[in-house]
């Protein structure tokens, strides 16, 4: 379950992007309505849904839209989510955002995060305004239904709150480091 | 000897129930007699004993539905299959599953 409730702000972050520089939430150069999504390499629902992610950040970039993708997968359980792999991805796909190396899984913990992918949407003012998954078809993009991001992006930007706030995300969970503690 | 798949899953990945569906389909569809048996991964010892490359794997007649040749068995992984026109997908293709299925020699 979400750590940030809606109406809430969000929690800045300081990661390493696979384009070599360090990307925090805080970067003035981010646009107003900031898209956090917690995804990975490796998960075939992550990778189902990575062209949409494009298509979103393509279409709404000059609306002010930010997205930054994180993955805080424990790499050495699942190599195909290193930071080298991640690199890799990145320019195999040509992400049109960041994608950061969450090694520490701190930023995951601190969202609340559980599967990937997971999305956060913040409004102008920093303030979550949607949570969950992208859509409600992770395998057919044409028998897409319900495109819950793309309709709360569209309520922001119109200056309204999204009609639907929260939807449970679908998708792999989160693989967490063990957290071994000596006695 | 009855046609038997076997459906190895976990708990974390949400293929397991879409995937029974499409496997239960295809039988109907092809109005056939087969065995179907899942077994829940709940460990890691179980998911090396298994051989569980990732949920949902899928025996029928114990071979494997689009064999992954790997030695990794971990048991929170959701594994991926050939998506119908290229790509990939956490569900196995309704009409490759039917294909297969078809070929089964009934008793």
């Amino acid at each position: 379950m979400s750590n940030i409730k809606l109406n809430e702000p969000y929690i800045n972050f300081l990661l390493p992007s696979t384009d070599g520089n360090d990307v925090s939430l805080d970067m003035a150069s981010l646009g107003e309505y900031k898209l956090v999504i917690f995804s990975c390499n490796h998960c075939p629902y992550a990778q189902a849904w990575e062209d949409r992610i494009i298509n979103i950040q393509k279409k709404y970039k000059s609306s002010g839209l930010s997205t930054i993708m994180i993955s805080s997968n424990d790499a050495e359980k699942y190599p195909e989510d290193n930071f080298t792999k991640m690199k890799e991805r990145h320019s195999e796909k040509k992400f049109n955002f960041s994608y950061l190396y969450d090694e520490t899984q701190e930023v995951a913990k601190m969202y609340g995060a559980e599967r990937t992918p997971e999305v956060f949407l913040f409004n102008e003012l920093g303030l979550l305004k949607y949570q969950g998954t992208i859509d409600d078809n992770y395998e057919d993009e044409s028998n897409v239904n319900k495109k819950y991001l793309e309709d709360a992006i569209e309520s922001l930007i119109e200056g309204k709150d999204p009609e639907i706030s929260s939807t449970d995300p679908v998708g792999c969970t989160i693989k967490w480091k063990i957290n071994l503690i000596e006695l | 000897m009855k046609n038997k798949i076997l459906i190895i899953h976990n708990d974390s990945c949400p293929s397991y129930k879409p995937t029974l569906e499409r496997i239960q389909r295809a039988i109907n569809d092809l109005n056939l007699s087969v065995d179907i048996k899942s077994k829940l991964i709940s460990t890691e010892s179980e998911a090396n004993q298994f051989k569980f490359i990732g949920s949902p794997t899928i025996l029928i007649n114990d071979v494997q539905f689009e064999e992954i040749n790997t030695n990794i068995y971990r048991l929170d992984n959701c594994r991926t299959f050939e998506k119908d026109g290229g790509g990939i997908s956490p569900l196995p293709s309704q009409k490759k599953l039917k294909k297969i299925l078809s070929e089964l020699k009934e008793d």
